[in-house]
């Protein structure tokens, strides 16, 4: 019995000694520290919408459409599980994972990103090739690198059936092959 | 794997049973109308919470685990920022279960209540401290080493009281071994890459691990698929065999303990499943049961 | 504002739903009753049967089997009543969004006053979709548009 009466002491001590912890929110913020994964913000400026983020993300909440000439990158983020894959996969590092975390909202429309960007087409059918904005950096990337200075970069314009239709189109850029028989 | 991700799984494996067993003493205590303790134990447990979110960027969906290592590397301070929390809790908790240990009212409803003698147990496959509870000395970090375990000195806690109170008093121990074995990681935690080299990943090939999750083994079966997808994907949660022991479990209990005695499985009742079939032609909706599915099965094997 | 929306607005008891969750969203919202959060400062308890609740937490994508179970859960709530979607699953259908065995969401089942996104959502954030379901703080996220200029 007196065990008893000096648990139940102890255990008093314990809630006596703790106190009121409460936090004061929500009339204070209490923002999360470090790399917390809160909701995808998309920075547009750097954004190609190549779409690999689409392919990283588990839910697939990220699709692309093209029609009339225009890339829409949408993101549903109605079902993002917060992950960081979009984040990993982007080569432009464009997505950021935010601090956001109070994402309460009447509609899950509002909880959606949406993207329209020119597409780049083919000057000889007329098929996209990619946003206007990927060929941006390829032009960009191939430009930094001497040896892979092209005199003509008009191939940056031609889809990939094209450009080899292009080639064989072009007898000074045609190669000869021998064959050596042994 | 590089043995660094080890090390970081195996860290975070261990705050998760940390924060899961402080998690069970106070949801137990709320059963039995300690509310006291409920929300002690949740209060003990917040700071575990916040230092994986600290880590991790999440509080428990921690996201880290890939095909050949983890994530993300742990923040360069992980090893000033884990020991305080560690201590405090350590600490707080000693006090807790010191103060609980001779409480009459709490040894009267847990002591002798929810029985499941050693050979039931071993009858209905029951994982976990529900297991080690009552006498059946099995762990899967021992049995079936994984990630950094075959390094680390993990105590598998046994009792053999069979009752509420042993398995109140395995998960405990637990508690307290856990802590150990985060700190003795963090000593041991090699440097280096925490993701292994390699190039695409085949499609249709299966893994399949067991590990010691807080309420036994958990056993996952993937396959992957093509474009870098899981293609089948299965879980077999500890709490669904752990609950097939509980006819065994409330056998001669009066109601009033019965919620104790399913809680005290610790179990997670979405891991729980049932097998629907709906006939497309028909959209009729049928349930197999498990003698459904025995006598199909045995009819199919016979 | 009538009378009766004026006590909505004071003390709400809530009810949670499991609807197929794995349990996070669920853990995050006891957590709300612990001290470091304590929801029931706000008069906000969460209660045992339908019957007595305002309010109805569900969490989870909804699957097949517990879609009939709602139904009934939400008849047996009386009115006024709110529905509060807590985590990604119900909001949106999670990663389980065109799986066979779910419904793909909560909306799809029940009148959603409130999502709360989240996998799981932070205790704050639970609190803050709470309050914001009974109007006492405003709704911060709002879709982001572009369209590029050439």
């Amino acid at each position: 019995m007196l065990k008893h009466t000096i648990s139940e002491l102890k255990e008093a001590l314990v809630c006596l000694e703790a106190g009121r912890v409460t936090l004061p929110y929500p009339f204070a913020p209490h923002a999360p520290e470090g790399e917390f994964r809160g909701k995808p913000v998309l920075n547009t400026r750097k954004c190609m919408s190549c779409g690999a983020c689409g392919n990283a993300c588990p839910a697939r909440l990220i699709s692309i459409t093209d029609e009339a000439g225009v890339r829409t990158l949408r993101f549903e983020l109605g079902r993002c599980t917060y992950c960081g894959n979009c984040r990993d996969a982007c080569p432009q590092e464009a997505i950021t994972l935010s601090q956001q975390f109070e994402l309460s909202t009447a509609s899950t429309s509002d909880l959606e990103i949406r993207g329209e960007f020119h597409l780049q087409v083919c000057r000889r059918c007329g098929a996209p090739i990619g946003t206007l904005r990927q060929v941006g950096v390829i032009r960009e990337r191939l430009g930094v690198v001497p040896e892979l200075q092209i005199a003509d970069s008009g191939f940056l314009t031609l889809c990939p059936a094209c450009r080899r239709a292009s080639f064989l189109d072009n007898p000074a850029l045609a190669v000869e092959v021998t064959r050596e028989r042994a | 794997m590089p043995r660094r991700a080890r090390y970081i799984r195996t860290i975070l494996l261990e705050l998760e049973r940390i924060h899961s067993h402080l998690l069970w003493i106070g949801l137990a205590h709320h059963f039995i109308g300690f509310d006291t303790l409920f929300m002690q134990a949740w209060r003990i447990r917040e700071p575990v919470m916040w230092l994986t979110e600290y880590l991790t960027g999440n509080r428990k969906t921690y996201g880290m685990n890939r095909i050949g290592g983890v994530a993300r590397d742990l923040p360069d301070d992980a090893h000033e920022r884990i020991p305080p929390v560690l201590e405090k809790i350590a600490d707080e908790s000693a006090r807790a279960v010191d103060a609980i240990l001779e409480d009459a009212s709490i040894r009267a409803r847990l002591e002798g209540v929810g029985t499941l003698p050693t050979s039931a147990a071993k009858a209905y496959c029951v994982a976990g401290p529900t297991a080690r509870g009552s006498g059946v000395d099995i762990d899967a970090r021992r049995d079936h080493p994984f990630a950094a375990y075959p390094e680390l000195d993990v105590e598998v806690c046994v009792e053999h009281g069979c009752d509420i109170w042993s398995r109140t008093l395995v998960r405990v121990r637990e508690l307290f071994d856990s802590i150990k074995l985060v700190k003795q990681a963090l000593k041991q935690i090699p440097s280096g890459p925490v993701m292994a080299d390699f190039d695409e990943i085949a499609p249709f090939r299966v893994g399949v691990s067991s590990v010691e999750a807080p309420r036994g083994e958990v056993h996952h079966y993937a396959m992957t698929g093509p474009g870098n997808r899981p293609y089948r994907w299965r879980v077999r949660a500890p709490s669904y065999n752990n609950l097939q022991s509980i006819p065994a479990l409330l056998k001669g209990q009066s109601i009033a303990d019965a919620p104790i005695s399913v809680a005290s499985l610790d179990p997670c009742f979405s891991c729980t499943e049932r097998i629907q079939t709906v006939d497309t032609t028909t959209g009729e909706v049928r349930i197999y049961r498990q003698e459904d599915l025995l006598s199909e099965f045995r009819k199919r094997h016979a | 504002m009538s009378a009766l929306d004026w006590c909505f607005k004071k003390s709400i008891w809530v009810y949670h739903v499991n609807a197929g969750a794995c349990n996070g969203c669920d853990i995050e919202i006891l957590d709300t009753l612990t001290p470091y959060y304590d929801v029931e400062r706000f008069g906000i308890r969460l209660v045992h049967t339908p019957r007595h609740a305002d309010a109805l937490l569900v969490t989870g994508p909804v699957t097949r089997q517990v879609r009939d179970r709602l139904l009934r859960l939400y008849d047996a709530t009386p009115d006024p009543k709110l529905v509060i979607a807590v985590g990604s699953c119900p909001t949106g259908g999670g990663i389980w969004h065109n799986s066979y065995a779910t419904l793909g969401g909560l909306a799809n089942v029940l009148p959603v006053a409130v999502y709360i996104p989240g996998c799981p959502p932070r205790p704050e954030a639970i609190l803050y979709g709470v309050a914001q379901a009974l109007g006492l703080v405003q709704q911060q996220v709002s879709a982001q548009a572009y369209a590029e200029v050439t």
